[in-house]
């Protein structure tokens, strides 16, 4: 996990690719701003005016749920000792109460929660095999402004935080294909993981805040993968490959050209190099040390791709020889074997494999002895778009 | 005491793409982000004779740019927010951004500055006007909680 976030992180490329710089229109900008500035000084007078009053009206009309959201009402409980010691360390808040919990493989997850001096309140999720301190804990001022919705990490999967669930109100979680859940609250806290069953049909889009059946806010996610595709930018194949010993393991035909894994020995490092080949270009890359080849290796690559104006879908990676088979599930429910040559599968989604409800959704490695060691959800393609 | 126009219109187009990098991950969009580190130039050019000397210039124009990015996502309503607006297609990404978008302002602030922009601890430190031990022990407490819900996203 930890090298999973760290890649993550030095992954993250930067979004604002396309953005062109103009000073002159700085210059412009810094003109027009001088040439304003009388009326921008009388305007700056009425905006504050009207947003003042503005500011006002949501909050008097909200005062119950500003209310609700700065008082923790869920009396204190029994916390283990390094959960209270993180709490009573926090200079403002007070003893902790178990708000949510969730059963996750290794143990329950904890939300715990403690008022903020009548402000709003504290919160620290406890982990299974995870240290409790104070840095865990998270602590929220509540006003007016802050809408319904506060704090917590949203995604794909987990949903944490709190919402203004007062008398008569209800928390649901709405997907793309229109069908909603309830999201259990206490106290208008949650914690909650969407069943995989749902995530591999259909993706999360808002979370609703209902009062009477009628929605009265709405946090909005947006589609994680029904955006603009994958750049499918070409890359490097990995420096320093003997490429008199590279040899092409797996292949397909596809509309975009010939895709192939490839795979040739390190000359810098007891490793083993492979890179993805589409049409004339590479589109992905890597090497593992030879010591870590076996076992438990399992790298699974779902994408979109497109390459010269058609879209590939492409599942590719690489499993470990502890995984004796794997299993690529679908939306409609059938299952298919996935054949690997060396460690490494690749396979290409093809057309009625596209159409929403019978797509790829989940890859599945088993031992040798039928247990499951390790599944993979493949949203990319159970969520994107179409039809 | 006091910027050059020359020294700006110099750094503004060094530094642009990091700029507007930092821009896009608070905002979330890019057409957004343009007028963030737009405005942020006007304000520095036009206010240039208050810089006063006491850090690099560069901070005070990445203050700058960072206040006014704060700015524009405050102005958005809080159900209009789009985290992961600025994936741009880097889907393997989407998660990461869309779980740093529910940091903790200060946290996700640090990251965005250390991991979009590039700084180093010393640049952090001076842009968010504390110490380069606090950015160190804001990014562990950043990178530990983004850890903790990957974790328990895939357990």
């Amino acid at each position: 996990m930890p090298d999973r976030l760290a890649e993550a992180l030095a992954e993250l490329a930067a979004p604002a690719e396309g953005l062109q710089q103009n000073w002159h229109d700085v210059a412009r900008r810094a003109r027009k701003a001088r040439r304003r500035t009388a009326m921008a000084l009388a305007a700056a007078g009425a905006v504050v005016l009207a947003s003042t009053a503005l500011a006002v009206a949501p909050t008097l009309l909200r005062s119950n749920a500003v209310a609700f959201m700065r008082t923790v009402a869920i009396e204190p409980t029994g916390a283990p000792p390094a959960v209270r010691r993180a709490f009573a360390a926090h200079r403002w808040a007070g003893r902790p109460r178990a708000a949510a919990s969730l059963a996750t493989t290794h143990g329950r997850a904890v939300l715990w929660v403690a008022p903020l001096r009548g402000r709003g309140w504290c919160e620290g999720l406890q982990l299974p095999r995870t240290r409790f301190t104070g840095r865990t804990i998270t602590c929220r001022w509540w006003s007016g402004t802050n809408g319904p919705f506060g704090g917590g990490f949203v995604g794909p999967a987990l949903f944490v935080g709190r919402a203004a669930v007062t008398d008569g109100r209800e928390l649901r979680l709405r997907f793309a294909d229109g069908s909603s859940v309830d999201v259990p609250t206490n106290d208008g806290f949650y914690l909650y993981r969407v069943a995989e069953r749902r995530l591999i049909k259909s993706e999360p889009r808002a979370l609703l805040l209902r009062e009477h059946g009628r929605v009265i806010g709405r946090l909005r996610l947006s589609s994680l993968y029904g955006g603009p595709l994958a750049a499918g930018s070409a890359s490097h194949r990995p420096g320093g490959v003997d490429l008199a010993r590279a040899r092409a393991v797996l292949a397909a035909t596809t509309r975009a050209g010939r895709v192939a894994i490839f795979s040739a020995p390190s000359k810098l490092a007891p490793a083993t190099c492979w890179w993805l080949w589409i049409r004339r270009g590479t589109y992905d890359s890597g090497c593992v040390g030879n010591d870590r080849d076996t076992t438990s290796l399992w790298r699974v690559v779902a994408t979109r791709v497109r390459v010269r104006s058609k879209v590939l879908w492409l599942l590719w990676g690489r499993a470990g020889s502890d995984f004796a088979s794997l299993e690529l599930r679908y939306q409609d429910g059938r299952r298919v074997p996935l054949a690997r040559k060396h460690g490494y599968f690749l396979h290409v989604v093809r057309g009625p494999e596209r159409v929403r409800g019978h797509r790829p959704a989940l890859l599945v490695g088993r031992g040798a002895n039928g247990r499951v060691l390790r599944r993979q959800l493949l949203l990319p393609f159970a969520w994107a778009p179409g039809p | 005491v006091g910027a050059d126009v020359d020294e700006l219109e110099s750094l503004y187009r060094d530094r642009f793409r990091a700029f507007a990098a930092l821009a896009t991950a608070v905002v979330g969009s890019t057409s957004e982000a343009y007028d963030v580190v737009q405005d942020a130039f006007v304000t520095a050019v036009r206010k240039r004779r208050a810089y006063r000397g006491d850090g690099t210039l560069e901070a005070w124009v990445w203050r700058i740019v960072l206040n006014k990015a704060r700015d524009a996502r405050r102005r958005q309503r809080l159900d209009d927010l789009d985290p992961t607006a600025a994936t741009n297609g880097h889907h393997a990404d989407a998660d990461v951004r869309l779980l740093i978008a529910r940091l903790p302002a200060r946290q996700r602030e640090a990251i965005f500055l250390r991991y979009y922009a590039g700084l180093d601890y010393a640049a952090i430190a001076e842009v968010l006007g504390i110490s380069s031990g606090t950015v160190g022990a804001t990014l562990h407490s950043a990178r530990g909680a983004l850890r903790e819900v990957m974790e328990v996203a895939d357990a």
